[in-house]
């Protein structure tokens, strides 16, 4: 399970993707997982800037706020 | 089917636990996350959403990948899923859901079991302009007309939508809606255009060519240009016109046909199409299958009376001829889309 302090991201990356990471980390003097965290990072921001996956998830967790309450936690 | 990608889970939990992507990123175990997306589209979930849905539930909760509220998380995902594929998933009792995912959390409930409860508490949601994401884009007027759009013409709208964001374009033109019928592929309209020998790949190239692809992928909603709201309109007289009571695919070709000037009619007739037989043939396939509705029913005189074994035979034979062309079509809809996720363009 995924800790609170957790800094380490493991993410298998096809070779092509990676060596893009790679040259663009050296290029501008970052770790990889520094340019890939930054990467994922905006990725999520633009899936939350889509209008309609955004309603979509509010309405979800709107029309089921009660249930997701009282669901019991596993950890 | 709308399968979930990597960021659209970390969206989930950016919300959830109302915290910002990058600290989503860090408290989420990515590759366990990458994992269980990859079980979901395996094909044997490729279209099933139940089955992906509780491939899934199961996944997340199993591997717990969330820093955090991690059950609450999961179901959220799951939820978000389902509301992509114009479903809803029913939590109550939740009691038994919990028992379910205690279970699942100690290794003594099958996938098949989170399957099987999956299916039971999926609900199918009515498409409405909500769903679709169109509220924002058309007057009040409007949006009653797209609640009498059929199913398969408001599935046209949502590819316009995609079309255009493929194109990378910033609105929704006529050419968008003409690639979406053709692209649906099942509707009277692509039919018709079938038999005028017009692909979705000519057709795009068509396009291509006329107005040429944008230069960055739109965020968000993409808003229809006024000419694609009047074919639309159009197609409302059209179906009034004709005692319809719901708008169809033929009805939006005919909009395209009736307007005449947009980029979707100058494509058609780059084609080779004319566009008064595209009309013709509509109404000729309109009234086809209007006799073959009024017979299935029971309805045509010239049959009922006379021949009852014989229109019994006729029916069945004709009522498999089209169960097997229904069945065909959402083959090789499945196909196409298959195709595409693996990046290969089925037209090609």
């Amino acid at each position: 399970m995924a800790k609170e302090a957790t800094k380490n991201i493991l993410l298998r990356l096809d070779p092509e993707l990676a060596e893009r990471l790679q040259a663009v980390a050296e290029v501008e003097g970052r770790s990889v997982s520094d340019v890939a965290r930054e990467a994922i990072t905006s990725l999520v921001e633009h899936r939350r800037n889509d209008a309609r996956f955004s309603l979509l998830l509010e309405e979800n967790l709107a029309r089921h706020e009660q249930s997701l309450r009282r669901l019991r936690q596993d950890d | 089917m709308h399968h979930l990608d990597l960021y659209d889970v970390l969206a989930v939990v950016a919300r959830v636990m109302h915290c910002d992507p990058e600290s989503a990123v860090r408290r989420t175990d990515l590759d366990a996350v990458a994992q269980v997306l990859s079980e979901t589209t395996s094909p044997l979930c490729q279209d099933d959403l139940a089955e992906a849905g509780g491939v899934l539930l199961s996944g997340l909760v199993s591997r717990r990948p969330f820093a955090g509220p991690n059950r609450t998380i999961a179901v959220a995902v799951v939820l978000q899923l389902a509301g992509l594929n114009n479903a809803d998933l029913e939590l109550e009792p939740v009691e038994e859901v919990d028992a379910l995912l205690d279970r699942v959390s100690s290794g003594q409930a099958p996938i098949a079991e989170v399957i099987d409860v999956v299916r039971h508490r999926l609900k199918c949601r009515e498409l409405t302009i909500s769903s679709l994401g169109l509220e924002d884009q058309i007057n009040p007027e409007e949006s009653d007309m797209f609640e009498k759009f059929t199913e398969r013409a408001r599935r046209v709208m949502v590819l316009a939508q995609e079309e255009a964001r493929n194109l990378q374009h910033n609105y929704i033109g006529t050419e968008h809606v003409l690639l979406a019928i053709l692209e649906e592929g099942g509707g009277t309209a692509a039919k018709v255009l079938a038999n005028l020998n017009i692909s979705t790949a000519a057709a795009r190239a068509v396009v291509l060519e006329i107005v040429g692809r944008g230069e960055q992928a739109p965020a968000g909603h993409i808003p229809f240009t006024p000419r694609s709201k009047r074919v639309l309109e159009y197609s409302l007289r059209e179906a009034v016109q004709l005692g319809h009571q719901n708008i169809g695919t033929e009805h939006i070709l005919l909009g395209i046909v009736q307007d005449g000037e947009g980029v979707a009619a100058q494509t058609l007739v780059k084609l080779g199409a004319d566009l008064s037989k595209v009309r013709q043939l509509i109404r000729h396939r309109q009234h086809s299958e209007a006799a073959v509705t009024e017979f299935l029913a029971g309805d045509s005189g010239s049959f009922t009376p006379k021949m009852p074994a014989r229109k019994h035979h006729l029916l069945s034979e004709l009522e498999s001829l089209i169960d097997e062309n229904n069945q065909l079509y959402d083959q090789v809809r499945r196909l196409r889309e298959k195709l595409r996720q693996h990046n290969i363009d089925p037209d090609d």
